[in-house]
């Protein structure tokens, strides 16, 4: 006790930067070893913070110094308060610290006395919090930063007699801090190798729930965590710590996924978030938060679904009677008419149900900027007002989805195959696609019938030489499907795909730099088949530095022939400036073996050469 | 501390709900008006729509501009002109329907009584469906239309 008080006393009179160099007892150095102290600060696996705010530091060597900072926390701890400005003390600004160390230590014996905090009591008491949320946004291919989905925090106040509305809850975002006239592909690289601030922001809930499922149609997945109170509280005081600390902002790996998972880490033991990797998906923690226990039972207490206005079209649609599609599609077939629509041969109910898809449908082809220049907008305003018209009556489709983010496959997936040519030598093949997916293996968590990979690169090898055979610095399909069948359902896809690649299917020398882009629209010509046609052009290099413009038309067929089995069938036609005119023609169909392990067959041909090829793979 | 983000939506509100605690919703000045929330928030929210991983402050701005004159302001009536704006599509069909999670929502923030809300959403869907049905409610802008529905939720919460 004596050692205690001698050093607490020791402690206010020396300047924080000699502390580390003084003899601490080993209580204080247990504590400044432990794994929360480090998380508290932040400290990644290489013993330094991700924080490089100076004021979320007391000593001057916090940042990679944890005995020091701990000193110098405990010594800030005890400082005079300004009775004026009682929010500006330490014990206010670290309440988490505060509260962790008050735990540990007396911290009596340190001279501190506990402060009363008005603004963060304030924040904690508008909060309430009884759980802590994890919100998934599913991929949003319109937005590079968006491409993997993303993830917040919604920290749930206790709902006291219904008085209280999921809306109304706060939310935790991080994200890098973009200004907003950037321009977007100076965004994507800045992103990419780090030249931007990134920060932890509240919001209200109903801000994030509006612009992701009502602006951007993209479905949102509410994963409820069964956090103790005791560790809610911890990271809520943590969340306050943050909101005022800068990060450095990379797309890859130091994302709102890796970060999230750091800041929920802090009361957790398995790792969610391995710091090696060198990208972290949103996807994938949403998969490490459901294989997590905590206190001997899931992590995660319930998921819930919260469908966009795209998804919930959908879903009304499907739920509709052939009498109703009927009506449906007579409605919309003469909207000039919607004023004088006659419903009344169906029960009140299926009115509603159909009424409810109209809106749905006009809200969602309609370009509400445009004002009445948008004849959609006068649609959507007869539909909203025919269920006004209505008796009163709630919407009752229950919207569900069996897409949970968590169920889905690891995003990393590597290959190997073995390709006859008939044109060449055969040979193997060696895949690696960081992330993410593909066309047959979109499930859980991503478009359907669409693809995203970044960085994917394909090697051919044989006993006589080693080459490349693709590389997409970036591959996106957007493919959209009219589902309904209804005019204006969205439907346009399109397409990039940048890197080199061998110029013909039969030639293993030949690298050549690709550049495609292309637009066009598919649609479901069947249950779970999709039919796209593209109308595009290209760049392929005859060598490295010299390239060939083309034309190009394409149409693929995509079949989810069962939950395990899918194939793609491919046709491409380019026409080459020069006059020349080459038909590419592919199929490729995937098994799923297991939930991370597949056999893929791809078979391709050109006028050079027809490929077969049988491939194992594997995620991770 | 970088308190843009966070003492606009906790401190300010906080000035403005103790300022006017106990008044009634619907008492006091117009937020769509006299605390700026309309023009504040309202642009912002397609162009920051795009680039939804960024930060963005929607509502925080609106707020910060409540702050600068907190005497004008109430406090649950900017969450509630802020919801209307954010939330006005959907306000509009769940009014239409006599019920939905962000009418019920709007309805907890002017703290109506669960036993209240039939009333109030009665009286605010008739006034909604001739509002609409008007010719000019197409010229309108998001802004005018919350303003708009803003009143009559106000009017219909008083009323009851």
């Amino acid at each position: 006790m004596n050692l205690l008080l001698i050093l607490c006393s020791v402690l206010l009179l020396i300047p924080f930067a000699q502390a580390s160099t003084r003899a601490v007892s080993p209580e204080l150095q247990s504590i400044a070893l432990s794994s929360t102290w480090q998380k508290l600060l932040v400290y990644g696996d290489n013993g330094k913070s991700y924080i490089k705010s100076d004021n979320f530091f007391f000593s001057e060597h916090g940042a990679a110094d944890p005995l020091a900072e701990l000193l110098a926390t405990l010594s800030a701890f005890a400082a005079p308060v300004d009775p004026f400005n009682p929010d500006a003390h330490a014990q206010c600004k670290f309440p988490a610290r505060y509260q962790w160390l008050r735990q540990q230590i007396s911290i009596s014996n340190f001279g501190i006395e506990e402060l009363n905090c008005p603004e963060f009591n304030q924040f904690n008491q508008q909060q309430n919090v009884s759980s802590i949320s994890v919100i998934f946004a599913t991929g949003f291919l319109a937005n590079p930063a968006s491409y993997y989905g993303h993830l917040l925090l919604k920290l749930n106040a206790e709902n006291v007699q219904k008085k209280h509305s999921d809306l109304q809850d706060t939310a935790i975002n991080f994200g890098a801090d973009v200004p907003s006239d950037e321009n977007m592909a100076l965004y994507v690289i800045k992103g990419i190798i780090g030249q931007y601030d990134a920060s932890f922001t509240q919001q209200k809930y109903f801000y994030h729930a509006g612009n992701y499922r009502e602006s951007e149609l993209r479905d949102l997945w509410e994963y409820e965590l069964t956090l103790k109170q005791q560790d809610i509280n911890l990271v809520i005081g943590h969340i306050w710590e943050l909101l005022d600390a800068d990060y450095r902002y990379y797309f890859f790996n130091r994302n709102c996924a890796f970060h999230m998972a750091e800041l929920l880490q802090l009361v957790l033991t398995p790792k969610l978030a391995e710091s090696k990797r060198l990208w972290m998906t949103p996807q994938s923690i949403m998969q490490n938060l459901s294989a997590v226990e905590y206190n001997g039972q899931p992590l995660v207490k319930t998921i819930t679904y919260h469908p966009s206005r795209q998804s919930r079209l959908y879903q009304r649609f499907s739920f509709l009677n052939k009498q109703q599609k009927d009506a449906l599609y007579s409605i919309v077939s003469k909207p000039g008419h919607l004023a004088e629509v006659d419903l009344a041969a169906f029960e009140i109910t299926e009115q509603h149900e159909i009424v409810d898809t109209l809106i749905d449908y006009f809200q969602f082809v309609r370009k509400e900027n445009d004002g009445a220049n948008d004849v959609n907008n006068t649609y959507y305003k007869q539909a909203v007002l025919l269920r006004y018209q209505l008796p009163p009556g709630p919407a009752v489709v229950n919207f569900d989805s069996a897409s949970q983010p968590h169920l889905g496959r690891k995003p990393s997936y590597s290959s190997v195959q073995i390709t006859h040519n008939s044109a060449a030598e055969s040979y193997g093949q060696i895949q690696l696609r960081p992330a993410y997916y593909d066309a047959l293996d979109a499930t859980e968590g991503h478009v359907r019938f669409s693809a995203l990979s970044m960085g994917e690169v394909v090697f051919g090898f044989s006993d006589s030489r080693l080459f490349l055979k693709d590389l997409s610095l970036l591959k996106i399909e957007s493919i959209r499907s009219n589902l309904t069948g209804l005019p204006g359902d969205r439907n346009y896809s399109w397409y990039l795909d940048v890197g080199a690649a061998q110029r013909e299917t039969g030639c293993v020398t030949c690298e050549a730099i690709k550049v495609n882009a292309g637009f066009g629209y598919g649609f479901e010509a069947a249950s779970e088949l999709n039919v796209t046609g593209f109308i595009g052009g290209g760049y392929l290099g005859e060598t490295l530095d010299s390239m060939h413009s083309y034309l190009a038309t394409k149409l693929i067929a995509t079949w989810y022939v069962t939950q395990r089995l899918s194939s793609r069938l491919e046709f491409e036609q380019r026409f080459y400036h020069n006059g020349r005119t080459d038909l590419l023609a592919k199929f490729n169909s995937r098994y799923a073996l297991a939930k991370d392990l597949d056999f893929r067959i791809a078979v391709a041909k050109d006028y050079t050469a027809t490929e077969f090829g049988l491939g194992l793979g594997w995620y991770w | 501390m970088k308190y843009s983000a966070i003492a606009a939506l906790t401190v300010s509100m906080a000035l403005c709900a103790s300022a006017y605690a106990d008044k009634a919703p619907g008492s006091g000045p117009n937020p769509f008006s006299d605390c700026g929330i309309g023009a504040a928030l309202f642009p912002e929210h397609k162009v920051l729509a795009v680039t939804s991983n960024i930060i963005w402050d929607i509502g925080t701005t609106a707020v910060t501009s409540a702050t600068a004159s907190p005497e004008t302001c109430s406090g649950k009536n900017v969450d509630a002109a802020a919801f209307i704006l954010n939330s006005y599509d959907s306000l509009i069909e769940e009014t239409a329907r006599g019920e939905g999670e962000h009418l019920s929502a709007l309805l907890n923030i002017l703290e109506v009584t669960p036993e209240q809300h039939a009333e109030v959403i009665g009286s605010l869907r008739t006034e909604m469906s001739l509002h609409i049905a008007d010719d000019s409610y197409l010229s309108a802008d998001k802004r005018e239309k919350s303003q708009h529905y803003y009143t009559t939720v106000i009017s219909a919460v008083t009323s009851v």
